[in-house]
């Protein structure tokens, strides 16, 4: 199946494709392409995501069809890459990732597909915590990025704060011809990482209206949530739900909240583990171990609180 | 006075900043939603600008 492959990159660097297996994070536009080409590439795959398919999703998410709507987009994918590639390892999973199961991803990369900027932060810090390659990809309108963050490269992290505004597919739309060159690119890069050539070290960012590719230069930010050195108290934010804006905020050191921290908060309620305070007109949960749970979160509200005991 | 396209709005603005968290707080741009590059070199919120220099606030792109 693999020789056109193999007469460019050799045998024994297919035998080494063939050993192993990456995460494919979101099987949405961008995860179903790369899977496809990745399993015709031979390389195992995991594949993770809740999300089942809908009508919007056939312009760009390749390997569903009409008879597809309303399944499982990890199951489905599954059973499509199995007819693709039957000699390679395929295994799906249903599920939202949060700081309670980041363990699915471990694999010899993740590929982020994802859809937001808060669970791709959350996945980076546990790639970069775990020294997994990660390969960022994301698309909106006629653009799209890719991002390599392994070795001494900057993290994804180092380029993007969490926010909740996001411009989505779903409202400001996505052409498929974006969804199909980004994906290629991405998967190059997997590739390259997989056997470890010379990788992309640039976030590359493609506009494909006017047809320009800008390679932009990144660096490590000190004051960066994941990897700096500059924080004072670094801690991580984990997205709930995709379609909610909630937030758990956990401190990576042993920290103990009272009522001292908390003089710019009205105290609403309290119990013998936690706080319920309001800020700015925002509710806010706080545990004394530090645990925060909100909405929109700024990283001032969080100084706020761990920076004034 | 530093040079800074606004991809949002496509267009071009001149303005005085110092750093680059100084130019978004003077074009009431949130620094989440942007990358700030200059001379294809992303920029943290505390570096610092120079007169002359042309600045580009790319959209953060997320979708997937």
């Amino acid at each position: 199946m693999y020789e056109r492959q193999i007469s460019l990159i050799g045998k024994e660097s297919q035998l080494n494709l063939n050993k192993k297996t990456i995460t494919i994070l979101g099987l949405g536009a961008l995860g179903s392409n790369s899977a496809n080409l990745l399993a015709r590439a031979g390389i195992n795959l995991k594949l993770i995501d809740f999300d089942t398919i809908d009508e919007t999703n056939l312009l760009s998410q390749s390997l569903y069809n009409y008879n597809d709507l309303k399944k499982n987009k990890a199951e489905t994918a599954f059973k499509k890459l199995k007819e693709i590639n039957p000699l390679i390892s395929i295994n799906f999973i249903n599920t939202i990732i949060d700081d309670s199961n980041l363990d699915l991803l471990k694999s010899d990369l993740v590929l982020d597909c994802t859809d937001n900027i808060s669970t791709r932060l959350l996945i980076n810090e546990y790639c970069y915590k775990n020294k997994i390659p990660l390969v960022h990809s994301a698309v909106i309108g006629y653009k799209g990025v890719i991002y390599n963050s392994l070795d001494n490269q900057p993290c994804l992290s180092c380029i993007y704060k969490s926010f909740s505004n996001e411009e989505k597919c779903e409202t400001f739309g996505v052409l498929n011809t974006i969804v199909s060159l980004i994906s290629s690119i991405a998967v190059n890069e997997v590739i390259k990482i997989l056997l470890k050539e010379n990788y992309e070290k640039a976030l590359l960012r493609i506009d494909i209206k006017n047809n320009e590719i800008e390679k932009i230069k990144t660096k490590k930010d000190k004051n960066c949530i994941c990897c700096g050195l500059g924080e004072s108290i670094s801690f991580k934010t984990y997205k709930l739900c995709k379609n909610e804006t909630s937030f758990i905020i956990t401190p990576l050191k042993k920290i103990q909240i009272n009522e001292s921290n908390l003089k710019n908060f009205k105290i609403k309620e309290k119990t013998n583990n936690s706080y319920l305070v309001s800020y700015k007109n925002q509710d806010l949960i706080i545990y004394k171990n530090g645990k925060i749970i909100g909405n929109n979160f700024k990283k001032d509200i969080i100084n706020l609180i761990y920076e004034n005991g | 006075m530093v040079k800074v396209f606004i991809e949002r709005k496509n267009k071009t603005e001149e303005i005085t900043a110092s750093t680059v968290m100084d130019l978004l707080k003077k074009l009431n741009i949130n620094p989440e939603t942007v990358l700030t590059v200059r001379n294809n070199e992303l920029l943290n919120l505390n570096d610092k600008l120079e007169k002359k220099d042309n600045i580009k606030l790319l959209n953060v792109i997320s979708g997937g």
